[in-house]
């Protein structure tokens, strides 16, 4: 299952994990180093002490009550305190050792260097004792004799016992790991919660996005609760809803006016021949003329759909050159005397000899369509503008009652002004047909008002 | 029976005019929502035939009218819308049936006969009056176990008799439900046909006379 969710929680917890955990690991190290440091500081305090054991001279400055540093000597004393000192002479043979010490002995460590050297000694048994190495052979006014040299310790190795600081840094290591285990369920929880409450907008958009269907297009996703993040899907989203609702509108009121137009001829036919066979003694000629005129009307349709079809699949063009102001004679023709009775006329604007390389049999209907609108729909007694050149042409006649809401329908197949479709001789296919023509072409047919006039233009892409 | 239609396509107004015309119904038509507005209100009529999509007033907004005017005559509405919400809006804005197209010329007669039924407050196809039995959907009338043989339009004015059957039917009444055209206030065409109604129900010479003149105001089709 790919989810969004799911997979950042993982990922989440696992970064929170390794986090903690290095958390964990760099507080035990500091509070280990810490501790460590301590006991390093209390050997040092305790060599003094050691110093002056081994150093008979001094003895004698020893403070009657123990301070800080006489603490130290009182452990030396002391068995099992967990503080020793031993010393080594220049053979390695141990010359003193701690009282505190009993009868164990340390490891030596190695000839000491003049420098203290701390250690950690890990003890056979499995203790582990951290340790201060220093050498005490005093530096003499005079060179040492042998006895000297041999008597004197030459190395000592103050030590105390690291139980303790285990004990606490099991103890701290512990707490690590308790507070790690709630960490982990706390923040897995908080982490979870979290990213449901994040995610939501993201959950109800892809279940309003479920909801969406093709009686419900007009619903679109709330903009003003998106969050930045999914505000470009969600206009998109509502972009295409619109586009979508646009569509499903104009199939169905598509679908709704070939409904009519199908619809009442085959009611008129159904209704003639109904009543021809209930009344046969009473048919008429008149009867059988309708229907042969309503059987035309439909056939008509029929190709004109047909053609809408073709046109829509881009059909294979066969370019010759035209001569356009011939073409646009031939095509005004039939709609010239229509015109003329309604006082328009067609006023011309275009090269004599402009021709176009273009297929004329499918730029024919473009301008018989246009012209047809033109010469029919124009107010009378307006004239009917028409400007050509190599680029294209454009027609504008008096808009008359079309308002932009029309203009933006008129190429809609099957559409009409009239809601009531009474006029039979019309389908509202002519325009489709010739937008359909023009984008087969390599043109492209807009229409728009501009003032006051109804124009279309036919531009080549 | 009066009938109103209103349709925008000619020919099957035409067509559906003379099938109603043939089925003895009187009609008046138009293709225009404002006159079937004005003709409804104006006229007596039983029944309406409607369609929607009309030029000048949409068949809805006609419709809305005369239910706000307190027009009752049931309505069909005939129409090429045929989706449910359009079905729905029409039988909410006020229609009593809906039909449509294309349609059968049988069921679209029979929807409008029960209409015209309905608006008598009769629910049966056959009406009886003593020994005379109508059948209105074979449009046919016996007296007994005799068949009347009847035209068209005899047959329409025995029936709005027997769906009126018991009341007082005034000539003015018979000429606006039964005829077609003007009938001129001179004019004894109602006389001449109550006359060869009668003639056609006397089936014998003991037969009991069923329609009866109430002098000054009208006729009355009723048991002797």
């Amino acid at each position: 299952m790919k989810s969004i969710r799911s997979s950042l929680l993982i990922r989440l917890s696992l970064v929170m994990g390794v986090l903690f955990i290095a958390s964990g690991a760099a507080i035990y190290s500091v509070v280990r180093a810490g501790m460590i440091g301590n006991v390093d500081d209390q050997l040092r305090l305790a060599s003094i002490g050691a110093r002056e054991f081994l150093t008979p001279d001094r003895k004698a400055q020893r403070p009657a009550k123990p301070d800080k540093v006489g603490k130290r000597w009182t452990e030396f004393e002391q068995e099992g305190s967990g503080l020793y000192f031993q010393a080594w002479d220049a053979q390695g043979e141990v010359v003193a050792k701690s009282e505190s010490l009993g009868d164990g002995v340390l490891p030596n460590p190695g000839r000491a260097e003049k420098a203290e050297r701390f250690l950690t000694l890990d003890l056979p048994e499995g203790r582990q004792l951290r340790a201060v190495q220093f050498a005490i052979n005093p530096q003499l006014k005079r060179p040492a004799s042998d006895v000297e040299r041999a008597e004197k310790p030459r190395s000592v190795l103050v030590a105390r016992e690291l139980d303790e600081v285990h004990r606490t840094l099991s103890l701290l290591l512990g707490g690590i790991t308790t507070c790690g285990v709630f960490v982990a369920i706390g923040g897995w929880l908080m982490i979870s919660r979290g990213l449901r409450l994040g995610l939501e907008p993201l959950s109800l958009l892809g279940e309003k996005a479920a909801t969406i269907h093709t009686e419900s297009l007009a619903s679109r996703f709330d903009e003003s609760v998106l969050p930045d993040e999914l505000l470009p899907i969600g206009r998109r989203l509502n972009d295409l809803m619109a586009r979508l609702e646009q569509g499903f509108d104009r199939e169905r009121r598509f679908s709704a006016d070939l409904a009519h137009e199908m619809r009442t001829p085959i009611a008129e036919l159904q209704a003639v021949a109904e009543t021809a066979l209930r009344w046969p003694d009473q048919a008429t000629a008149a009867d059988f003329q309708g229907v042969l005129e309503t059987s035309r009307r439909m056939q008509s349709l029929v190709e004109k759909l047909l053609a809408l079809a073709r046109w829509e699949s881009q059909p294979a063009v066969e370019a010759s050159d035209v001569l356009i102001p011939e073409l646009i004679q031939d095509c005004w023709a039939p709609f010239e005397k229509l015109a003329a009775a309604r006082n328009v006329s067609l006023q011309r604007s275009l090269p004599p000899d402009l021709v176009w390389h273009t297929d004329a049999g499918m730029l024919r209907p473009i301008l018989e369509n246009l012209l047809s609108n033109a010469a029919e729909y124009a107010p009378d007694g307006d004239s009917i503008r028409l400007v050509a050149d190599a680029g294209g042409l454009s027609l504008s006649n008096l808009a008359g009652r079309l308002g932009p809401e029309q203009v933006a329908l008129l190429f809609d197949r099957c559409w009409r002004l009239d809601p009531s479709r009474s006029d039979s001789s019309h389908f509202g296919l002519g325009l489709p047909l010739a937008k359909a023509c023009a984008g087969a072409l390599g043109y492209e047919l807009t229409a728009g008002l501009e003032g006051g006039r109804l124009r279309f233009d036919l531009k080549r892409n | 029976m009066r009938l109103l239609l209103a349709e925008d396509s000619e020919r099957l107004r035409q067509t559906l005019a003379t099938a109603f015309r043939r089925s003895g119904y009187a009609l008046d038509e138009t293709g225009n929502g404002t006159d079937a507005l004005w003709m409804a209100k104006e006229g007596t009529y039983d029944a309406i035939i409607l369609d929607i999509m009309l030029p000048g007033l949409d068949g809805l907004a006609v419709l809305d009218d005369l239910r706000k005017s307190e027009v009752a005559t049931p309505v069909l509405l005939l129409t090429a819308r045929d989706s449910v919400p359009d079905r729905v809006l029409g039988l909410q804005t006020g229609a009593d049936d809906y039909l449509p197209k294309p349609f059968a010329l049988e069921e679209l007669l029979a929807r409008v006969q029960a209409l015209c039924r309905r608006n008598y407050g009769k629910r049966s196809s056959t009406l009886t009056v003593a020994d005379l039995v109508l059948d209105t959907n074979a449009r046919t009338a016996r007296r007994g176990e005799v068949s009347l043989d009847l035209t068209a339009r005899e047959y329409a004015l025995l029936e709005y008799l027997a769906l009126r059957a018991g009341e007082v039917v005034t000539r003015t009444e018979i000429e606006a439900h039964i005829y077609d055209e003007l009938v001129s206030p001179l004019s004894n065409v109602v006389d001449s046909a109550i006359c060869t109604l009668r003639g056609k129900l006397a089936v014998s010479p003991n037969s009991a006379p069923l329609i009866h003149t109430r002098r000054g105001q009208g006729y009355l089709l009723g048991a002797p």
